[in-house]
């Protein structure tokens, strides 16, 4: 039993930790040159759905792509809905993993066209970029849960494995002692 | 430095699986590694162990470095993320001759129950010298090479995460299979020639080159992700494709010639009986046990001696130790004895005879250095008991003169989201911590003080029926009252807790109250069973001999068990208060407090009653109330259990509700559970050939507590990852409204303000299975127990397994649908207190 359970618990945190928010950039939503800059935003999930996404965005220099980490920005996204839903979160680089990004998390609530606006104010300046996204349905929760919800079928399984190895052994071991 | 490159030196992922599966094995590799030092086998250097982490480091720095976070926007750092997982990592792993100390790494257990056995099958010995023959292996890892470029493939790595994942794992795994005929690690020994290695190596630089120059010499992007992401430093999509390739053709060609020309000089240096091991060889074989591998080398090497300056450091190794083994006896009849010495150590690892016998003693917790000091003093149970008997006073204090607003009242969040969970986690991680640091203990005892405590508590009563009846008063009660949204009833509960502990043991000798009425007291005796910290006699052997039975009479000095425990026969914690009485009061100091795996337990007979009989059909009624109450409250605080209450008020309006809770309380938590139980122990008992449904329920029941217990920590892990921050808006609150601190006006309600963390669902799944996987062991173990390894012990236990998987089922779908976060939804008046 002892190897059993340490078996288990060997798949635990590694199962745990999966479901990790990369904040990593994910797919590009859209580019756009003002000025000067160029602003990249990036979503994950892919597609992008209802439920927590994390919203990366890129500024450089346009001319020589070098990234830009001063000044603030900050992601609204929009919906005309009624009434009317709106959202928005700053986007540092302490929320992101890749440090030449930042990122935001917003908790989209309902699928459909949103308005994904990214305003970046320095101190000389207040340039805005905006882009409508489509946003997917919520996967189905039974969907997002079967694979933990399977998962004890594989200890199970390794489990009639181990009992079918001892009882191949307790058969050798009674071969052998037959005279 | 340049902005741009000081971020990207600073992007370091975490990956917690990643970190743990490499701590793990570097874990497993050095206890392995250490234990062979110490027996003297010195085949294993420093050496290996530096290859060994220099290996598992560079996984690390390809997956985890910054060199991930530029993988998504430049190709050329996602090749170099697949070199160092293709041609770095595992040779330095392979040198490292990882399978010893990784086998003599592994606990005890793990060894007897899988390696070992895994490593006596021939299918799979077979399979794995067909994987690692050279030509499988070189196949292999060319597909996987080729096949991940594909244009398709490639993009779609890099839109999914699971997809990106699937491709690292599989270029490390199809280069260790690669990296294995060409480093052939120890124990393993060469079955081919050496002459073999040239084409083998030569034709993998051939296709790496091909490969590379398409990578290299493209007129187009051939991967469109990298054409839309932002490009950094000016570097076209096109430039950085053919700087990937570069680096392709240029790391890959340098790792193919090295060993290839080490290798040459090798066949050049050597004779050919020396170079070749064995002309022919069945697949079999290829796997050796360590015995036979010593004995042919130690057979082959007296022709490889004359060649040590000019191999390779590792195939030196394997000579060295070849060498040695000839030097201690050439002869055949000496090799025997040099192989025992020279694969020393090996053998005790992989032989099931030797690695099995007796393992350490069991953790007692109360001889851990200063942890068991503390515990075995009777003044750290009194402060854990003051400490949660303030805990108790300012939670009545709030619930009685406090705003009735659950989310802003302590006794409207402490009892119902914080308390609830770190009681089940306690069962979960230790024991019944609880009843250790009860505070209405501390006014049972006071009690016993002041009041006369001279009647016997009725026979009739003394089983857990009052328990029972209480459980299923106070489970009507919550659902029909909403006490989880009232702070003022929450506090009359507790002092009515407070006023029966008194009530109770004033009147009756003994501790009635603890053992027969307490309903919480009942719902951790139940679930203590699953802990895994047991209080138990050290040695049995000692109580044999004892005639003062002070655990359960006392001491002089010292109480003996209130509940009427006798150590030596005790089985479980069932009943058990973790009081330590009875280690304090045993003079044999034979009474501990030890770890083991409770599943195990459960197995047991007689772990219900302390070795009583008395009591145990209203125990096994108990765990069967339990069950059903698991599911029943966690149903009705879902949708649908809302939208019945609400079509019950709109059909019979006020009486609808009451009449609604009642019938749902009397039929699912006594009729239809009692009626399936009936059914399951008849079903189970006729498969026995027996048809008692009894004494099968009597046996099975017990296996029930588990999917329970899971049941309970999936339900209070939402409510406590969904409130848990309502403890600290509620205390400031409190303190503030008594002049302890300045309440901050911006203050607003913390829970619930969105969506929950993605990993709750997951969370609760998986207490879910850990419950379902245990109950069923627990029905596996007691049927095999009865039947041995028959048929009939998995049709006996078939039935059960079914009831188990249905409360799995049941629980798994109430998980699924929205839930209520009760007691935490209101919002701050005003926006902010």
């Amino acid at each position: 039993m002892k190897g059993h359970a340490l078996a288990v618990l060997c798949f635990v945190p590694a199962l745990m930790g999966t479901d990790k928010a990369l904040a990593d950039g994910g797919t590009v939503q859209f580019s756009r040159q003002v000025g000067d800059m160029r602003f990249t935003v990036m979503t994950d999930p892919t597609p992008l759905r209802v439920g927590i996404a994390d919203v990366s965005i890129m500024l450089q220099d346009a001319r020589s792509g070098a990234v830009i980490h001063d000044g603030r920005a900050t992601v609204i996204f929009s919906h005309a809905a009624d009434p009317p839903l709106s959202m928005r979160g700053e986007a540092t680089r302490a929320a992101a993993t890749n440090k030449l990004l930042r990122a935001a998390q917003l908790d989209i609530p309902r699928p459909g066209k949103w308005q994904c606006e990214v305003e970046f104010v320095t101190s000389e300046a207040t340039i805005r970029v905006q882009e409508v996204l489509n946003v997917a349905e919520r996967p189905d929760r039974w969907r997002a849960a079967a694979p933990w919800l399977f998962a004890p079928l594989v200890p199970m399984g390794l489990y009639v494995v181990a009992e079918w190895l001892a009882s191949r052994r307790k058969e050798s071991r009674q071969a052998r002692c037959r005279p | 430095m340049n902005s741009t490159l000081s971020a990207i030196l600073i992007s370091w992922s975490f990956a917690p699986w990643l970190a743990f599966f490499l701590g793990l094995t570097a874990a497993i590799y050095l206890r392995g590694w250490r234990r062979l030092r110490r027996r003297g086998v010195r085949q294993f250097q420093f050496k290996h162990l530096t290859c060994f982490y220099a290996g598992l480091g560079t996984i690390y720095i390809a997956l985890m470095s910054p060199l991930d976070a530029l993988a998504p926007l430049l190709m050329s750092a996602h090749m170099v993320q697949h070199l160092l997982l293709m041609l770095v990592a595992p040779p330095l792993l392979w040198l490292a001759a990882p399978e010893i100390p990784m086998v003599a790494g592994l606990p005890a257990a793990v060894r007897r129950t899988w390696v070992i056995p895994l490593w006596q099958l021939p299918a799979l010995r077979r399979f794995a010298a067909w994987l690692t023959r050279p030509a499988t292996a070189w196949t292999t890892a060319v597909v996987v090479l080729w096949l991940w470029h594909v244009p398709a493939l490639y993009q779609w790595t890099l839109q999914d995460r699971w997809i990106h994942d699937v491709e690292h794992v599989s270029f490390l795994l199809s280069s260790l299979l690669f990296w294995f005929p060409v480093i052939r690690p120890h124990p393993h020994r060469r079955n081919d020639s050496f002459w073999l290695l040239l084409p083998y190596l030569f034709l993998a630089g051939v296709q790496g080159s091909v490969l590379s120059g398409m990578l290299t010499f493209a007129d187009h992007v051939l991967y469109p992700h990298y054409e839309q992401v932002p490009r950094l430093w000016g570097l076209s999509a096109l430039a950085d494709q053919a700087i990937g390739g570069a680096l392709m053709w240029t790391i890959g060609s340098l790792a193919y010639l090295i060993p290839l020309v080490l290798t040459g000089r090798l066949v050049l240096k050597s004779s050919s009986a020396a170079v070749v091991f064995r002309r022919s060889c069945t697949s079999h074989q290829s796997l050796p046990s360590p015995v036979f591998a010593g004995a042919e080398r130690a057979a082959a090497a007296p022709n490889l001696s004359g060649s040590m300056a000019a191999i390779p450091w590792f195939e030196q190794r394997l000579q060295t130790r070849d060498s040695e083994a000839v030097s201690r006896g050439g002869r055949s009849a000496d090799l025997a004895s040099s192989v025992a010495v020279s694969t020393d150590g090996l053998l005790p690892v992989l032989s099931s005879e030797s690695c099995c016998k007796a393992s350490a003693p069991p953790l007692d917790v109360l001889q851990v250095p200063v942890m068991g000091a503390v515990l075995r003093r009777g003044t750290t149970r009194h402060v854990l008991q003051c400490i949660l008997l303030a805990a108790a006073v300012i939670v009545v204090v709030d619930g009685l003169s406090g705003p009735q607003l659950a989310p802003a009242n302590l006794a409207g969040v402490t009892p119902w989201i914080h308390w609830r969970w770190l009681l089940v986690m306690g069962l979960l991680a230790a024991g019944n911590l609880f009843c250790m640091a009860c505070p209405f203990t501390l006014a049972r005892h006071c009690a016993n003080a002041c009041l006369p405590s001279s009647w016997t508590w009725p026979h009739w009563l003394s089983n857990k029926g009052p328990a029972i009846v209480l459980l299923l008063l106070f489970f009507w009660a919550y659902e029909l009252f909403a006490l989880w949204d009232s702070p003022w009833w929450t506090a009359w509960i507790v002092v009515g807790y407070f006023s029966a502990a008194v009530a109770v043991n004033g009147l009756f000798r003994g501790a009635p109250f603890c053992r027969y009425v307490c309903p919480i007291g009942q719902f951790n005796f139940v679930y203590s069973l699953v802990s895994p910290l047991e209080v138990k006699v050290r040695n049995p052997q000692v109580c044999q001999t004892c005639r003062s039975h002070s655990c359960l009479r006392g001491s002089e000095t010292m109480p003996g068990c209130e509940m009427g425990l006798f150590q030596p026969q005790k089985q479980g914690n069932f009943d058990c208060t973790f009081c330590l009485d009875c280690v304090r009061s045993c003079a044999h100091d034979n009474v501990g407090l030890i770890a083991g795996l409770p599943i195990a337990r459960l197995a047991a007979s007689d772990h219900l009653d302390g070795g009583r009989n008395t009591m145990r059909t209203s125990a096994l009624l108990l765990i069967v109330v339990l069950s059903a109450a698991a599911v029943l409250s966690a149903g009705w605080m879902t949708g649908l259990g809302s939208a019945l209450q609400w079509q019950a008020q709109n059909l019979l309006g006020e009486y609808g509700n009451p009449a609604l809770v009642t019938a749902g309380t009397i039929f699912g938590l006594l009729i239809l559970p009692l009626a399936l139980i009936f059914l399951v122990g008849s079903a189970s008992g006729a498969a026995e050939g027996t048809g008692d449904w009894r004494r099968n329920v009597g046996r099975y029941a017990p296996a029930l507590i588990p999917m329970g217990l899971g049941i309970w920590a999936a339900h209070y892990t939402y409510h406590f990852l969904a409130g848990a921050g309502t403890l600290v808006a509620a205390a400031w609150r409190f303190a503030g409204d008594h002049g302890l601190a300045s309440f901050a006006s911006t203050w607003t309600c913390p829970c619930c303000a969105g969506e929950l963390a993605p990993w709750m669902l997951p969370t609760q799944c998986l207490l879910l299975d850990l419950g379902l996987l245990a109950s069923l062991y627990a029905l596996y173990v007691v049927s095999r127990r009865q039947h041995g390894r028959s048929r009939q012990a998995l049709t006996a236990a078939a039935p059960w397994a079914i009831l188990v998987l249905a409360l799995f089922a049941i629980s798994a779908f109430l998980l699924l649908e929205p839930m209520e976060m009760r007691g935490t939804l209101a919002a701050w008046p005003g926006g902010g207190p």
